[in-house]
């Protein structure tokens, strides 16, 4: 699971969900973390949590893959809900189901939604320079990514990376990510070269058309109403 | 006839890196005329990116003179910048913009030129590289020969007087190299714009320049046209080169004795074949009398 497939995936999908209109879809994924900031009832989060699920479902998105993400902010959770196990399980539900539950929102953004769409729309509240910032950083990571990948396969191949073995491998990929390190503050350099060339000085524009809605809207409009009628009923 | 104005000169460059490895490229002055196609070959890791990264100002020189336009470039980068295109050996690297029509838009926008001025730069650079279909792609779904050819139109949209290209053939297919090699020549002519291309590519030398400069021990050691460089086989393997296959063929075949001049260009080397061997062009295999 890398950002390439996540990346793919919201440029080449189909569904109703991806041909929605990116405010639309940011809209939900606010109402979504609206819900999971203000709610404190664990029932109300599982129903919201089942309501972006079948979104997934109908969007046709891999859930395999896709919620295997989840196992992060879960895990990170955890340890902060353990803390509170005092509380009650309630209280221990509620952590977890709030990191999972805005988590599972956000996938499904980025997951439908081309990166471009989302800066554009970022770009149209926040400073360019920040823009640039996110943007630039997410392009690097693209590029770092490939090489990443390369420098995996050759692990492989010089036995570098074997099942059972921990110690080494984690040896083995702490010495990829130093000379990714190293890769990345040079290809830092030389970007910041080709930018000067090239004349960088105002910001990275996005040939962004003001945000319009379309017919596909109503599909996450639907579903913002449905989670609007699961806080209300539950 | 009249010599062409000199637009880019280099003199006895020295230069130390943070890491204090020493260029030194003296010997032959390098000079790049207007509109002419130039080509600078060397082995890996003989000077020819350094070279070139002092023609675009990006490094000043600890020794030695570099002009472009008249002007120091690192001292006067800021004027020259739109005078010059760049394209690096990674273009990855080097494609900034969100998509493509970002990406060839950001000299003009960031250069400040009105929305129908920027609208009509990127379409003409998109037109010239043929690459219209792609205005809406993003960059990391683009094949190798396609992000060269972004890449180039980025750095063509702002029509420079100067295009500077390090290794641009690497990593392409045979077709691609062909198509961005008659891309640049046809550039070269449509807009009039000098072209320097670093390569250690021989086989491309013939097909694109004028003049070709050959680097070896850190020194320019020879300058000619491409007859002239592939007839110097001693500097060429002094400079860890050699001249292409089908020029070697044709300079043993006439070492041995046979009425035939080292060809640059398979059509060249067809010519003689055919005058050789007698046959009749249209009549495959028809010995003439």
């Amino acid at each position: 699971m890398d950002l390439g497939y996540i990346d793919n995936l919201a440029y080449n999908g189909k569904s109703l969900m991806h041909r929605a209109s990116t405010p639309v879809k940011v809209a939900l994924v606010v109402v979504v973390l609206g819900v999971v900031v203000t709610s404190q009832e664990p029932r109300e989060l599982a129903g919201v949590f089942l309501v972006l699920g079948t979104v997934f479902w109908l969007s046709g998105l891999p859930w395999k893959e896709l919620f295997s993400l989840l196992a992060y902010p879960v895990l990170f959770s955890l340890a902060f809900a353990l803390s509170r196990l005092e509380a009650g399980f309630p209280v221990f539900f509620t952590v977890i189901a709030k990191a999972a539950t805005a988590a599972l929102g956000l996938i499904l953004l980025v997951s439908t939604t081309p990166y471009i769409e989302v800066f554009s729309l970022l770009a149209l509240v926040l400073p360019q320079i920040l823009i640039d910032a996110l943007y630039l950083t997410y392009r690097s990571l693209f590029i770092l990514l490939g090489q990443m990948s390369s420098f995996v396969t050759i692990l492989h191949l010089k036995a570098g990376l074997a099942p059972w073995t921990l110690l080494r491998n984690a040896r083995s990929i702490g010495g990829v990510l130093g000379v990714m390190f190293l890769h990345s503050l040079k290809m830092s350099e030389r970007m910041y070269d080709v930018m000067m060339l090239r004349g960088y000085g105002t910001g990275v524009y996005f040939r962004s058309t003001p945000p319009r809605l379309n017919s596909e809207d109503w599909f996450p409009c639907a579903f913002m109403v449905v989670i609007l009628m699961v806080v209300w009923f539950l | 006839m009249k010599e062409k104005e000199i637009i880019a000169s280099v003199r006895c460059l020295r230069h130390v890196y943070a890491d204090h490895t020493e260029v030194r490229l003296c010997g032959l002055e390098f000079r790049v005329h207007r509109g002419e196609r130039v080509v600078v070959l060397g082995a890996n890791g003989s000077g020819k990116t350094t070279l070139l990264n002092h023609l675009v100002g990006l490094l000043r020189p600890l020794e030695g003179g570099v002009k472009l336009f008249g002007y120091e470039p690192n001292r006067h980068f800021e004027h020259l910048r739109t005078k010059i295109g760049v394209v690096f050996q990674n273009v990855d690297e080097q494609i900034i913009g969100p998509t493509v029509w970002d990406d060839i838009a950001f000299m003009p926008k960031n250069m400040r030129l009105a929305p129908s001025e920027v609208e009509e730069r990127v379409k003409r650079a998109l037109n010239l590289m043929g690459i219209m279909h792609l205005k809406d792609k993003i960059p990391h779904y683009l094949s190798g020969g396609e992000k060269k050819k972004v890449a180039l139109a980025g750095a063509l949209v702002m029509e420079p007087e100067i295009l500077v290209l390090d290794e641009p053939f690497n990593g392409l297919d045979p077709r691609s190299r062909e198509e961005i090699l008659e891309l640049l020549v046809s550039v070269n002519k449509r807009t009039g714009s000098a072209a320097v291309v670093a390569t250690h590519d021989v086989d491309l030398v013939s097909a694109f320049a004028e003049t070709a400069y050959v680097i070896a021990d850190g020194r320019i050691v020879f300058r000619g046209t491409p007859k002239e460089v592939f007839g110097q086989v001693q500097v060429l393997e002094k400079a860890k080169l050699k001249p292409p296959a089908l020029f070697r063929l044709f300079q043993d075949l006439a070492r041995e004795g046979l009425p035939v001049t080292p060809p640059l260009s398979v059509g060249e080397a067809k010519q003689q074949l055919q005058h050789l061997l007698g046959t009749v062009p249209g009549q495959k295999g028809k010995v003439a009398e």
